[in-house]
């Protein structure tokens, strides 16, 4: 698959929150990274419909996406501040959303997704009991039922220890090589562990994009000890 | 694996906070009746014995014998004996028929006006179809004289009849976050990426939205049937009681039953219900917060409400006191009221008075058409607009 965005644009007043981002993406893990308020969320939002680019357009495979029930069914998503139907099961959400989300008639994920994101054991606790790490994983959990070809993953490891996160990104990694991943976080080592290739966002515009080839050729080359200092040096700060 | 609609109902529907609320106003609805029926309990068996006792009694001779009993309880209650008024100490001694003897003189009086209603019911239409040319004769006119008997029970059972104002009530608390949840959550955006979200997710509300108001009206209905049954001895039987013979429903149509009432209340509830349901879902959809959602529900239910009080207040007293005869309602009067009042209220139509205040068809286009057409068709064309709205595509542009 590949997705395309052209020139997308979105604006808030006068303020332009995306401004003319152009840029193509194959299977892979990439990484957004940015300071609060570059945009990272509003482009993830235009890539998975939520919101509407004011210019550009999104190609997938040279077609014009849009918003069609084609293109969406593309999707996974994890949005910045997921909620939860508290009276509800961890299966029981799992097996709504699978619900939403199927239109052929396929086998349920909902057990395997469980058993995958260690919430098999809780599957018949209500929600409001789950912990905020648990919540987190079940939200990851939704997003990737489907088997989506694009997936998008905003502040996906907010809330998840240590042990979880490294869970995480061993499955994100996994995903990758058949999906497109987008992860937006502020965590600089989450994307350094797993993206293929890291884009800086700043003032609504991808200024950077590199590949980890890349970068693990500049840390070789002591041109930066590491992604963290790569990106602070990018937006004009230093490490303490 | 179970399905969207299940779902939907769990997400909004059956929550712990509405199954308390709903049984909550059934209780209250029930703790109201007790209240108000109180008088009636207390008195259940005297008056069993009162009615049994003068069972045999008809025609003139009743009106007779129930006019001179009464007189003789109120000359010994009030004597004119040129002291005092009102002899306390008779009037609070057991009678008869096991309680005080002003509690038997209001009772001869209620039954005296029984007999009186019969008879000048049976006056007015023997007059209505001795004269054709000057009354729409109907054939309900020509039904049969109605047996006299105690109309308490059905009284009540018509006065009290509180379960159509009580189940809009839980709808709008029901439904107050039908579509404000996904919103509160921040669900509501990932889930119109779904094949079965958005647009379909919303009629799948709205369908079962309507579903919900109206199990919640036939169930609070067959809750205070019950309740009615045990608490005032009602069946079925007495249930096909003329609705003329209640106290402040004489000018109803000859062949109106309690029964009948109960139906259409039910039906006209329900179709009330699914009227603010609508409303309410619309609400939670365009503001997005359950609370404000449920209180603007509330402020049109009381607006309606409202609308109603003001009408029994400004043209009841002409439409009622004023007009001596039964069956002879001006006709440019109750269009006057049926089409600037009720036509464009359709929460009116859960007062019960609105059944009986009307002829049984109306006039519109030069056709002539049941009463209820013109509330139906607001009703009706309410859920439209608002199922239109609701169903609008969402444009995504913040």
């Amino acid at each position: 698959m590949k997705l395309e965005l052209e020139g997308i644009t979105k604006r808030y007043g006068a303020k332009t929150v995306v401004n003319k981002v152009t840029q193509s993406f194959t299977h892979g893990v990439y990484g957004l990274l940015g300071p609060n308020g570059a945009g990272k969320t509003t482009l993830i939002n235009i890539i998975a419909t939520v919101l509407k680019a004011d210019d550009g357009t999104i190609r997938v495979n040279g077609k014009i996406a849009g918003h069609s029930p084609e293109y969406r069914e593309f999707i996974g998503y994890l949005p910045q501040h997921m909620g939860y139907y508290n009276n509800f099961t961890g299966e029981e959400f799992l097996d709504y959303i699978w619900n939403l989300k199927n239109r052929k008639g396929e086998p349920s994920q909902v057990e395997s997704l469980l058993k995958r994101f260690h919430l098999y054991d809780m599957r018949n606790k209500k929600i409001s009991v789950y912990s905020g790490g648990m919540k987190q994983r079940l939200g990851i959990a939704q997003a990737i039922i489907g088997e989506p070809e694009i997936l998008l993953l905003d502040e996906p490891t907010v809330g998840l220890d240590l042990e979880e996160r490294a869970e995480f990104k061993r499955y994100i990694k996994e995903l990758g090589e058949k999906t497109i991943v987008f992860l937006s976080t502020h965590i600089v080592s989450d994307v350094e562990e797993t993206a293929d290739e890291v884009m800086l966002m700043t003032h609504g515009s991808i200024t950077e994009r590199i590949t980890s080839e890349e970068y693990n050729a500049m840390i070789a080359g002591n041109e930066t000890t590491g992604l963290e200092e790569y990106y602070l040096g990018k937006v004009g700060k230093e490490l303490m | 694996m179970k399905n969207c609609v299940y779902y939907e109902l769990r997400k909004t529907v059956f929550t712990r906070k509405n199954i308390i609320v709903v049984a909550v106003l059934a209780l209250l609805m029930i703790g109201f009746l007790i209240w108000n029926e109180r008088s009636f309990i207390s008195e259940k068996k005297a008056r069993e014995r009162f009615f049994d006792d003068l069972g045999n009694v008809t025609g003139d001779e009743l009106t007779d014998y129930l006019s001179s009993e009464e007189q003789k309880l109120y000359s010994k209650i009030f004597p004119d004996d040129g002291e005092s008024g009102f002899d306390s100490s008779f009037a609070g001694k057991t009678g008869r028929y096991g309680i005080s003897n002003v509690g038997e003189w209001a009772l001869f009086k209620e039954a005296l006006k029984i007999a009186e209603d019969i008879q000048t019911r049976n006056e007015n239409i023997s007059i209505i179809i001795q004269n054709p040319e000057n009354f729409a004769v109907d054939s309900y006119y020509e039904e049969d004289n109605i047996f006299f008997s105690d109309t308490k029970p059905q009284t009540e059972f018509v006065r009290n009849s509180c379960f159509g104002w009580i189940a809009v009530l839980a709808c709008i608390i029901v439904l107050a976050g039908s579509f404000s949840v996904e919103k509160e959550r921040g669900l509501h955006s990932m889930l119109q990426l779904f094949p079965k979200g958005g647009v379909r997710m919303s009629l799948r509300k709205y369908i079962c939205g309507i579903v919900v108001s109206t199990v919640l009206v036939i169930s609070y209905a067959l809750i205070y049937c019950i309740a009615q049954f045990i608490i005032l001895g009602l069946g079925f039987k007495e249930l096909g009681m003329p609705l003329f013979m209640i106290e402040g429903y004489e000018m109803c149509a000859s062949g109106m039953t309690v029964g009948g009432l109960f139906g259409y209340t039910v039906m006209f509830s329900i179709a009330a219900a699914a009227v603010m349901s609508s409303v309410t879902m619309l609400f939670s959809k365009l503001i997005g917060r359950t609370v404000f959602a449920g209180i603007g529900s509330c402020i049109i239910y009381a607006a309606g409400i409202a609308a109603d009080v003001l009408y029994m207040g400004v043209y009841g007293n002409e439409f009622t006191d004023n007009s001596g005869d039964w069956y002879l309602i001006s006709a440019p009067t109750f269009y006057k009221i049926y089409n600037t009042e009720k036509g464009f209220n359709p929460l009116a139509l859960l007062n019960n008075s609105y059944y009986f205040q009307q002829p049984r068809i109306t006039r519109f286009a030069g056709g002539y058409y049941d009463a209820y057409i013109v509330p139906l068709i607001i009703v009706i064309l309410s859920c439209f607009l608002c199922y239109i709205f609701l169903l609008k595509e969402e444009k995504n542009v913040k």
